[in-house]
């Protein structure tokens, strides 16, 4: 039964496939499973308990994403001209941005940061294709590299400092993965003996990968067609970054500490944990990266936000977010789970927020 | 070729790597990496991170393919790397492989798990409880080394460090604190939990007793002194000829424990064995007439000139302010060992 849930997440991206397919308005068919999704992940209560499942049904649906995503794009293509999608009518254009880019960053995110997980080639070579439908194809070299080292220091521009937005966010942590991986592969050549221009850098994967997909829809369905692809890429990787922002907004550890279970949060969406491939279930996975996604075990202990769909429409309101969520939550993070080493840090933290030194007050 | 078509849809469910000079072979299963099968083997192949950036499980690749989760370039200086060292926890094997290990391969103990009934509860100080359990299965371990309980009823998992060894009977020791709002700690302070049965999983960690004629710094803050009390009542004939320095931090006088258990002990050592317990906060008017202040203040005084090789446990940072001071001192990096203990967590100890 458990295994069922997962297959959330090709139901979500095959609306996207079939409302491209049908053209006309019903290209809306993808985006539309957002507000629906948000819904239901508000709505429904939280779900802490642990998933048994068939670990090759449940496998199988990471690896039907990627087909999945290929035949949107295919029947988008094939839409635009054969004209049943007129990207001159604002109703095919923005159902057709909305579906590709909503499609290409919320169920694909996961499905691609699992497979990066994975030991074999074939499935972490899936990863880097399907990060290149929100275009960030070299996500893994600093998630791994970076990200699961330095989670929740100021060496992880993965983790957003408090105080700041989602916005700054998701520019800084673009930046950030960059610059991380375009260093990391010079300096691993480097120590291998071989100039960072040496043709097995991935940089340049990952430059012909970002031109390939808009340049493949451009050939194909025109000019019109490629700026859609282009404004969905970035649209997605807007959102891939805006939902990332909630893993570990504020959280602080000191260099060098052993990460431990409050050091993410967790939302345990009834929706969001199979659609999410239980990236949101989160912290196991920072304890330990090689675990699949439907082994991690949710802690309940750990510290747990709202529902991520509820916390990204606040999070679109900076002053919001923080009155709501963030500042109450991180309050109850210092006072209840920080090490006396955290809290130092995090009174610090608070200060350049311009936040209350509630540590001083209550601690 | 043919052979060669056939090996790809047909690949070996293990390869075997053998250690050059050492006489060692172990199997390694498909996908799974050097350090990996080493451990469940029950090797103590050299390791500290495993996630392929600390370099400790370096090994030289003598002969063999191996595939990379990442590039063992990312934790190993260029030199090491194109001299063919790489990261056991990054290696996955492709073929038999023959590799060369600068430190002797020994054995490890392999964690187990095992049910356990709380066979005595006993409370050593107002916020100290010491735990024994009684395993169904007996778990071997070395001292100074942790192992999980959990407790299924409360959803909690936590890892205490064993605090002496191993008993006759197969009786294990620890000692809880009180974690104020902690679940596990509060649920064993709040009445008499005798007879449950929790999961013991175990032993982790490395940390433990290093053989060496210089003088022992022990530094304990709390129940850090659970791990260094193992090792120290495991150390038999002439390791007790070692000197001992045992610095014990608590804040109040109130918050002291097993200092009896400490003076029997340092009454049974060859060597010099000086206890040092330091009180933090004690009220000045008190009748307390021994030391006062943080441990770090003693150092200078009593180890000022001495070879000596650190043993710290206890939050971090008091660990850390001990390390710096130790460092100050011109201890030896590499003769620092130190455990950190924090609060709710599944990966470290308290």
């Amino acid at each position: 039964m458990d295994t069922i849930r997962y297959y959330l997440i090709p139901l979500v991206t095959g609306c996207g496939v079939l409302g491209f397919y049908y053209g006309g308005n019903w290209v809306w068919l993808g985006a539309a499973t957002f507000p629906v999704l948000l819904v239901l992940d508000i709505v429904l209560p939280k779900d802490y308990s642990e998933r048994k499942v068939n670990s090759f049904f449940a496998d199988f649906t990471q690896y039907l994403q990627l087909p999945l995503m290929i035949a949107m794009y295919g029947f988008f293509i094939f839409g635009v001209r054969e004209g049943r999608i007129v990207l001159g009518d604002p109703i095919h254009l923005f159902g057709s941005i909305l579906s590709l880019a909503w499609l290409s960053g919320v169920p694909t995110l996961p499905v691609a940061h699992e497979l990066m997980h994975r030991r074999h080639w074939l499935p972490r070579r899936m990863a880097q294709l399907l990060s290149t439908f929100y275009g960030d194809p070299n996500r893994d070299i600093a998630h791994v590299n970076t990200h699961h080292l330095d989670l929740d220091t100021p060496l992880d521009s993965d983790t957003p400092f408090r105080g700041q937005t989602m916005y700054g966010f998701v520019v800084s942590a673009t930046v950030g993965s960059i610059k991380d991986a375009i260093k990391i592969e010079a300096k691993t050549l480097k120590r291998k003996g071989k100039s960072a221009w040496n043709l097995s850098n991935r940089v340049y994967q990952y430059v012909l990968l970002l031109l390939a997909l808009p340049a493949v829809v451009t050939y194909f369905a025109g000019v019109d067609a490629g700026l859609v692809t282009i404004v969905s890429m970035l649209i997605a990787k807007g959102l891939v970054e805006g939902f990332n922002y909630f893993q570990h907004y504020g959280l602080i550890r000191e260099i060098g500490q052993p990460i431990t279970l409050h050091h993410a949060w967790n939302h345990m969406g009834m929706i969001v944990r199979p659609l999410g491939c239980e990236i949101t279930n989160h912290i196991n996975h920072h304890i330990d990266g090689y675990i699949r996604f439907y082994d991690l075990r949710p802690e309940k202990e750990a510290p747990q936000m709202p529902s991520l769909f509820l916390c990204f429409l606040i999070g679109l309101v900076p002053p919001l977010w923080e009155k709501l969520i963030a500042k109450p939550k991180l309050k109850h993070w210092d006072l209840h789970y920080a090490s006396p080493g955290e809290r130092k840090l995090a009174v610090e933290a608070n200060k350049k927020a311009g936040w209350p030194d509630w540590i001083a007050q209550e601690g | 070729m043919l052979k060669k078509i056939i090996g790809l849809f047909s690949p070996p469910a293990e390869f075997t790597v053998s250690v050059g000079g050492q006489g060692v072979q172990f199997k390694v299963s498909r996908g799974q990496t050097i350090l990996e099968s080493a451990q469940h083997q029950g090797l103590a192949f050299p390791h500290e991170c495993k996630v392929g950036s600390c370099g400790a499980c370096k090994f030289k690749l003598i002969s063999g393919k191996v595939s990379e989760l990442s590039s063992s370039a990312m934790g190993l200086s260029g030199g090491l790397y194109q001299s063919g060292y790489r990261l056991g926890c990054q290696c996955i094997p492709k073929e038999d492989l023959e590799i060369e290990l600068d430190s002797k391969l020994g054995k490890a103990i392999v964690p187990k798990e095992t049910t356990a009934v709380i066979s005595e509860q006993k409370h050593l100080a107002h916020d100290v409880i010491g735990l024994t359990l009684k395993p169904e299965k007996i778990l071997t371990f070395n001292p100074g080394q942790y192992a999980d309980i959990e407790f299924a009823e409360l959803s909690v998992v936590r890892s205490y460090s064993f605090s002496t060894p191993a008993q006759a009977d197969g009786s294990l020791n620890f000692q809880v604190r009180h974690v104020p709002g902690g679940l596990f700690s509060g649920w064993l302070f709040g009445g008499d939990r005798t007879g449950t049965t929790v999961t013991l999983r175990g032993p982790y960690g490395q940390f433990g007793l290093n053989e060496s004629p210089d003088v022992m710094v022990c530094v304990a803050g709390g129940t850090g002194l659970a791990p260094i009390k193992c090792i120290l009542e495991s150390m038999t004939g002439t390791q007790r000829e070692r000197d001992v320095f045992l610095f014990f931090g608590v804040r109040q006088q109130r918050d002291l424990f097993c200092i009896e258990e400490m003076q029997a002990l340092q009454a049974d050592w060859g060597g010099n064995f000086e206890l040092i317990p330091v009180l933090s906060e004690e009220p000045a008017t008190s009748s307390w007439k021994g030391k006062r202040g943080m441990v770090t203040e003693y150092f200078q005084e009593y180890l000022q000139g001495q070879s000596c090789e650190a043993y710290l446990c206890g939050p971090p940072p008091m660990v850390d302010a001990a390390e710096a001071e130790l460092l100050r001192l011109d201890v030896a990096q590499g003769s620092i060992y130190a455990d950190r203990f924090y609060n709710r967590t599944s990966a470290t100890t308290q």
